[in-house]
């Protein structure tokens, strides 16, 4: 072979070396890869929807991959303030109602306004949450709601029964009564959160007395922790605690798993409370009723899940892409069917599914004409002191025997202090 | 030929600065990385605190001002919050302390004898020592509990135990109920140096004081206290040390509750940084307890040291 077609053959093979790596090295190059940190990926039901939704998502939009990962709740809000604070953002966050004040305190969320007036979320369509603090900060919307997570009463029928009720109350002097009789050696009439130090969930369950009672610790960014309705509300939930009806030092997990096991008699919880029954102890699923809250008004507190992108997300057109298609009335419809979740998608429920599920009609009612966001309404900014503010003073209540009306005095000076000083 | 070159004879003196020079700079050289990685990790975030503690500044995102301020003290030293926190930490540390080393005494003393199956007792006391800090506090909390908890059911019998307690949700009894774990976990500590101690008393200052008439509480007081005053020392000082910093049984176990009873110094750092995100009062207080554990360190060293001239 001459040294000339020795040089045409290296050349034809260098390429044809080159065409093959570079075509598709031009195709892997407009590949975007969006990262999707939570929780739901290590839970069951939730995971499943998350696979399903997401395989979906990339099969119609082949140029994203989406990296879902799971974090744990515990420590997801830490995690990824950490991340986005330092530069590190993931495309897509999952936060809460509770949460989004610290993360915008910190200015690292991307607002969704334009992105949302090209979708099909309005009034008309969605939870009406979705256009209030403190999703909505200054005229600018910072997350789309994924899930309505709403408290009602979840009761064991054979406790009502045994305890010689043939209905769930409807006033909360009856509850009370209920909730004591219900109670004996080895079984709690009602369980909350009364763990010392936990001032989140401490103030979740006695937000919920206080909102279904007509009170809230805000209105509109003014402070009224000591409203005549709070103080009445806590009241009541501090005869509880003096009775000792609730299982004390336990945690949520625990309480929880007390009610599907058949040791408490009434939880006022969340819908996905059914699904871990039936997956802990389907034997006691046929004795599970849900009823609204038993006040006139049935106020209920909710929690609110939903999807954000951070302020320096590398991908935020395909970030939204995802969000959208995440809230699509199919995939809202395929969450309710799996997860058991409220949607906030308004109207949205799979077929026969009410009918499949009769107990998830007072949720849907509840989310639907009752919700009241759980956070201080237009203190959300302050977030947890306020909440932790709240939390310690009805500790003293609960573990000091401090008056009532005392505390909120005090907690209410506190809070007022807090938002003057800021 | 090759040979003879290089086993020719090497003058003394360059063999012996050669060793002298050797031995100036390797200790400096396997005391780099160490120095470097504690520099990079421990002194440059502590600098980088310290600093931020004089700004107003946040922890996450990009908006902070740089100029100095002493803001942040005076907030600090103005809520009684903090100065509540500092009892707490100080009951806290007390507490550890002199439970623990009175513990800690009583089973040196019992193990300093000898007995059948002292080896096992030995090996057995310090068990809690080597139980993870997490997994103490999450066994705690259950064994503690008023409903199902083994404690409540253990001492249900004594006569001046009234129905059940309420060990870490009652204030009064929270912080006493943690000070016991933190005791359990450091007096297995405290026994094994006592025993080293008690074990270099030379045992003819008990026979003479025997046959003196000194019984055995004169001769605990007389000869057995003062023999150990140097270990005793350094005892307090490390656990005090210790105790001032402990976070993990308190967060794990309370959060600071009930009603902030058990809500230490470094309790209400975790919560101005990782809950409040406010870094300027944060960092106060973190430098505030540095100037402290330097304060405690350097009487540590001063102690050893004056042990070591003695």
């Amino acid at each position: 072979m001459s040294i000339w077609s020795k040089f045409r053959k290296g050349v034809l093979v260098t390429t044809a070396a080159a065409l093959l790596t570079s075509v598709p090295m031009a195709a892997f190059a407009e590949q975007i890869t969006l990262r999707l940190p939570s929780w739901w990926w290590g839970e069951p039901g939730n995971k499943d929807w998350m696979e399903k939704v997401t395989k979906a998502f990339m099969a119609e939009n082949p140029d994203i991959k989406v990296d879902g990962y799971n974090v744990a709740y515990g420590a997801y809000a830490d995690q990824m303030l950490l991340e986005m604070g330092s530069g590190s953002p993931p495309d897509v966050v999952h936060l809460l109602n509770m949460n989004i004040g610290d993360f915008l305190r910190n200015d690292l969320l991307l607002p969704l306004n334009d992105y949302i007036a090209k979708s099909d979320i309005t009034k008309a369509t969605y939870s009406p949450a979705q256009f209030e603090s403190p999703l909505l900060v200054d005229g600018k919307t910072y997350g789309v709601i994924q899930m309505v997570a709403n408290y009602v009463p979840f009761y064991n029928e054979a406790i009502l029964k045994a305890a010689g009720y043939d209905k769930f109350p409807d006033n909360p002097k009856d509850f009370l009564e209920l909730a004591k009789k219900s109670t004996k050696p080895g079984q709690f009439g009602y369980a909350a959160m009364v763990k010392p130090g936990s001032y989140i969930e401490t103030y979740m369950d006695v937000a919920q007395w206080v909102i279904a009672n007509g009170g809230h610790f805000a209105i509109d960014g003014k402070p009224t922790v000591d409203d005549p309705r709070n103080i009445e509300a806590i009241s009541m939930f501090k005869e509880l605690f003096d009775a000792g009806v609730m299982p004390r030092d336990v945690d949520k997990s625990t309480y929880r798993q007390m009610w599907w096991q058949g040791k408490v008699g009434t939880l006022f919880d969340g819908a996905w409370m059914m699904g871990f029954a039936k997956e802990g102890n389907p034997s006691i699923v046929k004795d599970l009723r849900t009823a609204p809250m038993p006040w006139p008004g049935h106020r209920t507190a909710a929690a609110f899940q939903l999807w954000a992108i951070p302020k320096d997300a590398p991908h935020p057109e395909a970030s939204w892409k995802l969000i959208e298609f995440m809230q699509s009335p199919k995939w809202q419809k395929e969450s309710v069917s799996i997860t058991n979740a409220v949607s906030p998608r308004l109207n949205n429920l799979p077929d026969g599914y009410l009918e499949a599920n009769p107990w998830f009609a007072t949720f849907q009612e509840a989310s639907d004409k009752y919700a009241v966001s759980i956070m201080p309404a237009g203190l959300e900014l302050y977030g947890n002191e306020v909440l932790k503010i709240i939390a310690d003073h009805v500790e003293e209540i609960l573990y000091k025997n401090r008056p009532v009306a005392e505390a909120m005095a005090e907690a209410q000076a506190q809070v007022v202090a807090l938002t003057e000083k800021k | 030929m090759a040979l003879t070159e290089t086993s020719a004879p090497v003058p003394a003196r360059r063999i012996l600065h050669h060793a002298d020079s050797q031995d100036r700079w390797l200790p400096a050289v396997m005391v780099l990385p160490f120095l470097l990685a504690i520099t990079a990790l421990v002194i440059l975030p502590l600098m980088w605190g310290i600093r931020i503690s004089f700004t107003d500044s946040r922890i996450l995102g990009r908006a902070y001002t740089e100029a100095f301020t002493l803001a942040n003290y005076r907030m600090v030293f103005a809520d009684p919050a903090t100065w509540r926190s500092l009892y707490t930490t100080v009951l806290f540390s007390l507490g550890t302390v002199v439970g623990s080393i009175t513990l800690g005494t009583v089973t040196a003393l019992v193990l300093n004898r000898a007995f059948p199956g002292r080896a096992v007792v030995r090996t057995l006391i310090i068990l809690p020592w080597a139980v993870p800090h997490v997994v103490a506090a999450l066994v705690w909390q259950w064994m503690y509990n008023p409903n199902y908890g083994v404690v409540n059911y253990a001492i249900g019998w004594l006569p001046f135990v009234h129905g059940q307690l309420n060990w870490l949700s009652d204030p009064d009894l929270a912080l006493p109920a943690i000070i016991m774990v933190n005791i359990w976990k450091t007096y297995p500590f405290a026994t094994l140096v006592l025993l080293a101690g008690l074990q270099t008393i030379p045992a003819e200052l008990y026979e003479a004081s025997a046959i003196d008439g000194a019984g055995p509480v004169r001769r605990f007081f007389d000869i057995t206290l003062p023999g150990l005053r140097h270990v005793l020392a350094i005892i307090v000082l490390l656990l005090t040390i210790w105790s001032f910093g402990n976070f993990v049984f308190i967060f794990l176990m309370t959060q600071g509750g009930p009603a902030g009873a058990t809500n230490t110094l470094v309790v209400k750092v975790y919560f101005e940084a990782f809950r409040f995100f406010r870094a300027g009062p944060a960092f106060a207080l973190g430098s505030i307890i540095l100037v402290l554990a330097i304060l405690l360190t350097g009487a540590y060293a001063l102690l050893t040291r004056r042990d070591r001239h003695e």
